[in-house]
């Protein structure tokens, strides 16, 4: 009998010993998983994030032949976007280098010097601004500083947020001709010609420098690449495997977060919203987002968001832009007159439209 | 007598039901140590907290479990794990809310960050790898 209790507490230990063991593989597996990539074929799966670009979240999902190849590929991503990211920004100054501030702080006074970056940027801009019918117009700064101002204002002193008062906006609104940026491709130069005129390239510079970017990692031989800036979605090439890229649109209502409305599948395309709920103050109990129409000088409010796929990121951002302030008839048929463009409405209701050929690229749920 | 003695012993250690009751508990367990891991992981999602790009937190999303919790030093910033399986920035002292605003996070390629305070919720698999029908990334 004493035999036979030793051996089943020699079973019971046994057993304790291996399930422990397993518990233990768990939590080395499962830290293994947050930190190593997953293999494809020879290429694995890397990602990384930064906070330190156009004032929003960047990831970088890639595959590479191993860690140290990320790394390089990564970090040339990142500067990249740092240089661009310093070209085009309306509020700093940097060190020896002409930006988009510079430009502004030489309004009516004289032509600057700028980076090519710049210029491509703008004449881009410009054709934009044609295709959209002049809802998207980077020359609107003078309008949009003055709602940054009372937005910066009300989210600092919520019980003092005011709207901004219309006689200034729509004097403001005088100063927002696009013909008066005047591009001297010669001389590397851009003036503006208006004393009061101002650049904001918001509603294009994330969605165009992805874009430059991208093309950019393509030609040094990335063949498959994610990149988020802030929202506005890249994809390089489908994952190694032939699989597509998976890109969720979720409803941005928090009251509504738990279905995601659609899934994308992507290859070598862009995916760019526009909507209502991050940036935003609210002013004696409503919402007034970032997205100004050119029309009535006010926050539109017509959907959720707007969600524009298309090849070019910066054509998706702009547009996504521009639709966020059409009403849908307007929008749909403006939609259906682009070329391989597909479109995406979330209106405020939560309910959902989509223009023919997006349904091809989903999966709903 | 000195070899039925150890016979005898033997018997009492081997008997054959023993023997095939330790092979099958022995099976069994390697069964378990195998499959734990996996049925661990199943599909519940991690939530990933980083401070710029340290890792510094990670949470299961299990549903049932709430808390609301600060990062250690950081106590501008109030997290909240929620009993439905999701996670959020509950409060924050960042001038724009969008952290706050960005609401509850419980998808695989759901993120939220607060600039300002330099701070990321990153939802990932907590299977070993990502899948092809993971969605890479979800936007609001």
């Amino acid at each position: 009998m004493m035999h036979r209790k030793f051996l089943r507490v020699v079973i019971v230990v046994f057993l304790l010993t291996i399930i422990s063991l397993g518990l233990y593989r768990t939590k080395t597996l499962t830290d293994q998983a947050q930190h190593n990539p997953t293999p494809t074929g020879d290429l694995q799966r890397f990602e990384t994030t930064s906070m330190d670009v156009f004032d929003s979240l960047t990831q970088i999902t890639l595959y590479a032949e191993n860690k140290a190849s990320f790394d390089k590929e990564s970090k040339v991503i990142l500067e990249d976007l740092k240089n661009y990211h310093a070209l085009y920004d309306i509020y700093n100054d940097y060190p020896g280098l002409n930006n988009l501030k510079t430009v502004n702080d030489h309004a009516g006074v004289q032509p600057v010097v700028v980076d090519q970056k710049i210029i491509d940027l703008l004449e881009y801009s410009k054709k934009i601004y044609a295709t959209t019918n002049g809802k998207t117009n980077v020359a609107m700064g003078s309008v949009l500083s003055i709602w940054h101002r009372y937005r910066e204002e009300g989210l600092a002193n919520p019980a003092d947020a005011q709207l901004p008062p219309m006689e200034e906006l729509k004097a403001a609104s005088h100063h927002t001709d696009i013909d008066s940026v005047v591009i001297d491709n010669e001389n590397s130069t851009v003036f503006l010609e208006d004393p009061e005129i101002r650049l904001d390239v918001g509603a294009i510079a994330k969605g165009y420098a992805a874009e430059m970017v991208v093309q950019n990692a393509k030609e040094s031989g990335t063949r498959s690449l994610l990149l988020s800036l802030g929202g506005n979605v890249r994809v390089l090439g489908a994952k190694p495997n032939g699989k597509p890229w998976i890109v969720g649109i979720q409803n941005p209502s928090l009251e509504d977060q738990d279905n995601t409305l659609a899934e994308i599948r992507a290859v070598d395309t862009s995916l760019v919203t526009s909507g209502n709920y991050q940036r935003y103050y609210t002013v004696a109990g409503n919402n007034y987002n970032h997205v100004i129409d050119p029309k009535t000088l006010m926050p539109a409010s017509y959907y959720n968001s707007v969600s524009v796929i298309t090849e070019h990121s910066g054509m998706a951002d702009a547009l996504s832009t521009a639709l966020f302030c059409m009403p849908y008839e307007e929008g749909r048929l403006f939609a259906e007159k682009q070329k391989d463009v597909q479109v995406f409405w979330v209106f405020k209701d939560g309910s959902t439209a989509q223009t023919q050929g997006f349904k091809k690229l989903t999966e709903f749920n | 007598m000195y070899d039925d003695r150890r016979e005898t012993a033997t018997m009492t250690f081997f008997k054959k039901s023993d023997l095939i009751l330790i092979v099958l508990l022995v099976f069994i367990a390697l069964g378990v140590w195998w499959t734990l891991p996996w049925l661990r992981a199943g599909k519940t999602p991690v939530a990933e907290i980083y401070e710029g790009n340290r890792l510094v937190k990670t949470v299961a999303l299990t549903e049932g479990q709430t808390e609301v919790f600060h990062l250690e030093g950081i106590d501008n910033v109030t997290f909240r794990l929620n009993a439905e399986g999701s996670i959020q920035f509950l409060v924050s002292d960042c001038p724009d809310q969008i952290c706050v605003q960005t609401g509850k996070l419980s998808k695989i390629g759901e993120t939220a960050a607060c600039l300002p305070n330099n701070l990321l919720i990153k939802i990932v698999p907590r299977k070993f790898q990502h899948k092809d029908d993971h969605p890479d990334i979800i936007v609001h």
